[in-house]
């Protein structure tokens, strides 16, 4: 499976923060939130563009899912703590 | 305005290579070398100078608002993709020549509300950028301080950093300033550090965000005050912006 790495805790961002600007979708968004950085190592982002369809309501799989979700919200509990 | 040429004289001694002292000047928003862009009448320009007053003992431009009706978010300085709201600008220039996108350009700003005036949801930027009168986000090209606040008595006062239509800020009640610096050069906008300062003087958050563009190598160099509103609403007649902003550009020689 491809990597995903969490700049945790993002050492040029210390604490929530209050950000606005355009989501992938092409949406402004405003919210007060943390931030987390996610690196994507390049020699992996073929691998994980791969194991995704957007069309498809079941991809990516779930195993996949968990890689990510659980990066990210380990992530944010070092950020909250 | 101060504009340095670094490195500056001196040198020799043991002090650290290229290093030297600068003050930030208090921008005067009424000193007669700005131009205002208000193509929708978004100040009251029967008000002092273009709609500016300063009073130079506490170095607090105060600028009178128009009314604007109905909202949206081209009067948004960090939102969409249309810049409409109004903002004071000059040409950036330098002993000799014009700064051009190509230069090394570190600009940094403090900001100060004053928070007497009625509050009303509010942004207020200041910074570098490529061409004021341009409404296309992309050929504004500006980045630099941010200054926010929602407008009610609980809404806390944001200071950061605005990058093209969007922005990254520290917030809480307690802030009484932000200090922020820029750096663009060799035709990218580059990126921008905040560090929000409360009244004790002891600071509470600081932060950062990428531009991740850069601007055309055609396009010019000026320095820009804007003032805008924080969401999509509306802006009452006579509204007040009163804050003090000092800042320090300097253009780094390499060679």
């Amino acid at each position: 499976m491809p990597s995903i790495l969490i700049d945790s805790p993002r050492p040029d961002q210390d604490s929530t923060a209050s950000v606005s600007g355009t989501d992938t979708d092409g949406a402004a968004f405003d919210e007060e939130a943390v931030v987390i950085a996610v690196l994507i190592p390049t020699a992996d982002v073929a691998a994980w563009q791969a194991l995704y369809t957007e069309s498809d309501a079941a991809s990516p799989s779930e195993a996949d899912s968990r890689t990510i979700a659980r990066a990210v919200l380990d992530a944010l509990a070092v950020a909250t703590a | 305005m101060s504009v340095f040429l670094f490195p500056g004289g001196g040198g020799g001694g043991g002090g650290p290579i290229g290093s030297s002292t600068a003050t930030a000047e208090t921008i005067d928003l009424t000193d007669g070398t700005w131009s205002l862009w208000d193509d929708d009448g978004l100040i009251d320009t029967s008000y002092g100078t273009s709609g500016v007053t300063f009073d130079a003992v506490s170095g607090e431009n105060t600028i009178k608002m128009a009314a604007l009706t109905v909202g949206s978010q081209n009067y948004m300085p960090a939102s969409g993709t249309t810049h409409r709201w109004p903002r004071y600008y000059k040409n950036l220039v330098l002993s000799d020549r014009q700064a051009l996108p190509a230069d090394t350009i570190v600009s940094t700003v403090e900001m100060s509300n004053n928070a007497t005036p009625a509050a009303w949801a509010r942004v207020v930027v200041c910074g570098i950028c490529s061409d004021a009168t341009q409404t296309n986000k992309d050929q504004m090209d500006g980045s630099g301080g941010l200054f926010r606040h929602g407008g009610g008595a609980s809404n806390p006062f944001a200071y950061g950093v605005w990058m093209l239509n969007a922005q990254t800020s520290g917030q809480n009640l307690s802030l009484t300033r932000g200090i922020s610096t820029i750096t663009r050069s060799n035709q990218s906008i580059g990126s921008g550090t905040y560090i929000c300062v409360q009244a004790d003087q002891s600071a509470l958050t600081s932060g950062s965000r990428n531009s991740n563009f850069n601007q055309a190598a055609s396009t010019g160099v000026q320095q820009i005050v804007g003032i805008g509103t924080y969401a999509t609403g509306s802006i009452a007649a006579g509204s007040l912006v009163t804050m003090k902003i000092k800042s320090l550009i300097n253009v780094v020689q390499w060679s």
